[in-house]
């Protein structure tokens, strides 16, 4: 979900798990399942391009609504 | 009615189907593979289920492609390449989060099979049953698209993502049945709620009732008892089938799995009783003097749990596997009966030293059960599983046997593999055994085996 979202936008968007640094391109399905963050984890949201601030804020409230699942 | 013809097998998906029969045709790729995981991503993006989804998404991710075409361009095949490809991503999902590994199972099975293209060769406009090893998730929705009227397959976990589609295709599914016991272009029936193939129209519920209950006789009237091995809480399917009991509970998988053990008290209604086999504390392994329940170390709290589920139905009984000297079935008996209150204490006869000492071994117990497995494995040498169990039928062995029974004061069981093929069985009622425990896709064999011995 979180990549078929990046998609959507011209902006080059990563995603860093604070833990250890790990970063990885959000419109990557691989790239960020390598990431393996759990529930609970604590993630950087990174955007650069024309729509970033967009960007950031919608993978933000896609993660606060918990991804859809409820 | 005669079900000699019958394959059986579990139920995945209920429903009853009926088709001939189209194997697949597994061909290599060694073309153009991203053109061939693009069709596969199209065919995937067609199901409504988040994995299909989700793995058709990593199909055409480039980082995913990159990594792809870097391992092809070192030379190794395609099917490799795949693997090698997407390893990464799986090791990390293990070894990062227990939560993932499942699913990084799940993904690498998917995977695996990508490496080939998938060809099922039929013509359409008839009913088709398709049979083969396996179902991956792209030919579950294959199947489903075509409208096949029934899947059989050797091996499909039940909350896999294949076995989802099926389901929700209303597609019949059995699971447990040898491909190689159908022909391609048969006709064939199958009752997806009872587990049953058939190559002639399919009994009755009420011919079916008939071959439930746990006692039979053989011709000249004599009682045999018939009960069931099962492995897990979910299997209480098969207890209400064929309305019979538990004689072997294995506990493996309720080890490894803790809060299992307190599912078991779905069993605890089971007529005429439910026999529940602890784990192999090593008795075959040490002498009598050695202290099994110290052995048990770390998995005594799991014990004691079992102990106490057993305890809360008199239908349930505790049998302790791998026991060959009388002291530990002594110390097993005065920790299980005098201490815990648990009357229903049996052992497993099934090391060469459990016949030895069998007399007084069964002092402590009120019931036995021979694990033929592991006792013809120990008297020849011979790996479990390594040799065809019709081996067993034997003079030699059957001598084992005999004395077994001969020695026996409390009533005495079979639940080894040997029961639940039909040489051994009957090698086994000649011997004078009439009380068994089978696989459930034996039972109803079982029970006619019985009904028509004459010895």
């Amino acid at each position: 979900m979180i990549a078929n979202l990046a998609s959507n936008f011209k902006s080059e968007i990563f995603i860093e798990r604070i833990s250890d640094g790990m970063r990885a391109n959000a419109k990557s399905v691989f790239g960020v399942m390598m990431l393996a963050a759990p529930k609970g984890t604590v993630l950087k949201i990174e955007a650069e391009g024309e729509d970033a601030e967009e960007a950031v804020k919608a993978l933000v409230e896609l993660i606060n609504r918990g991804f859809d699942e409820d | 009615m005669k079900t000699e013809g019958y394959l059986f097998g579990k139920s995945i998906v209920g429903g009853k189907g009926e088709g001939y029969v189209v194997k697949l045709k597994d061909v290599k790729i060694n073309g153009d593979i991203f053109s061939h995981l693009e069709k596969i991503s199209r065919e995937l993006k067609s199901g409504d289920d988040i994995i299909s989804q989700f793995v058709a998404g990593l199909l055409e991710d480039n980082l995913f492609k990159e990594r792809l075409r870097k391992v092809l361009d070192l030379g190794f095949d395609v099917e490799t390449s795949i693997k090698l490809a997407i390893k990464p991503l799986i090791d990390r999902l293990k070894s990062e989060n227990p939560q993932f590994a499942y699913r990084a199972q799940e993904i690498e099975e998917i995977f695996s099979q990508l490496g080939y293209l998938s060809l099922l060769n039929f013509e359409g406009g008839k009913n088709y049953v398709f049979v083969g090893e396996t179902v991956s998730v792209a030919l579950a929705l294959k199947l489903k698209k075509e409208g096949f009227k029934g899947c059989i397959v050797k091996h499909l976990k039940r909350d896999s993502h294949s076995a989802l589609i099926l389901s929700n295709a209303g597609i019949p599914t059995i699971v447990g049945i040898d491909p190689e016991n159908l022909k391609e272009g048969e006709y064939v029936y199958l009752d997806g709620d009872l587990g049953i193939v058939s190559r002639e129209p399919i009994s009755s519920e009420g011919e079916e009732k008939q071959r439930r209950g746990y006692n039979f006789r053989t011709k000249r009237g004599e009682e045999v008892e018939i009960l069931l091995n099962l492995d897990f809480p979910d299997d209480i399917y098969w207890v209400k089938r064929f309305s019979t009991g538990v004689g072997l509970f294995r506990t493996e998988y309720i080890f490894f799995f803790e809060e299992e053990i307190e599912r078991l008290k779905n069993f605890s209604d089971v007529e005429p009783k439910v026999i529940i086999r602890a784990f192999d504390v090593g008795g075959d392994k040490f002498g009598g003097d050695r202290d099994p329940l110290r052995l048990l170390g770390d998995m005594l709290p799991k014990f004691d749990r079992l102990l106490d589920t057993v305890k809360s139905s008199k239908n349930f009984h505790i049998m302790i596997p791998m026991i060959s000297f009388p002291e530990q079935a002594k110390e097993f008996y005065d920790y299980v009966v005098v201490k815990k209150g648990i009357e229903n204490l049996g052992f497993m006869v099934e090391t060469p030293m459990s016949v030895r000492y069998l007399e007084e071994i069964q002092n402590y117990a009120k019931f036995l059960s021979v694990g033929t497995n592991d006792l013809w494995s120990l008297y020849t040498g011979k790996s479990r599983g390594s040799s065809d169990i019709r081996e067993q039928v034997n003079e030699r062995f059957g001598e084992v046997l005999k004395e077994i029974l001969q020695k026996s004061k409390v009533p005495v069981s079979v639940c080894g593999a040997l029961v639940s093929d039909e040489e051994g069985l009957k090698f086994l009622l000649k011997l004078g055994y009439r009380s068994f425990s089978v696989s459930p896709s034996f039972f109803v064999r079982a029970v006619e085996i019985v009904e028509d011995f004459d010895g």
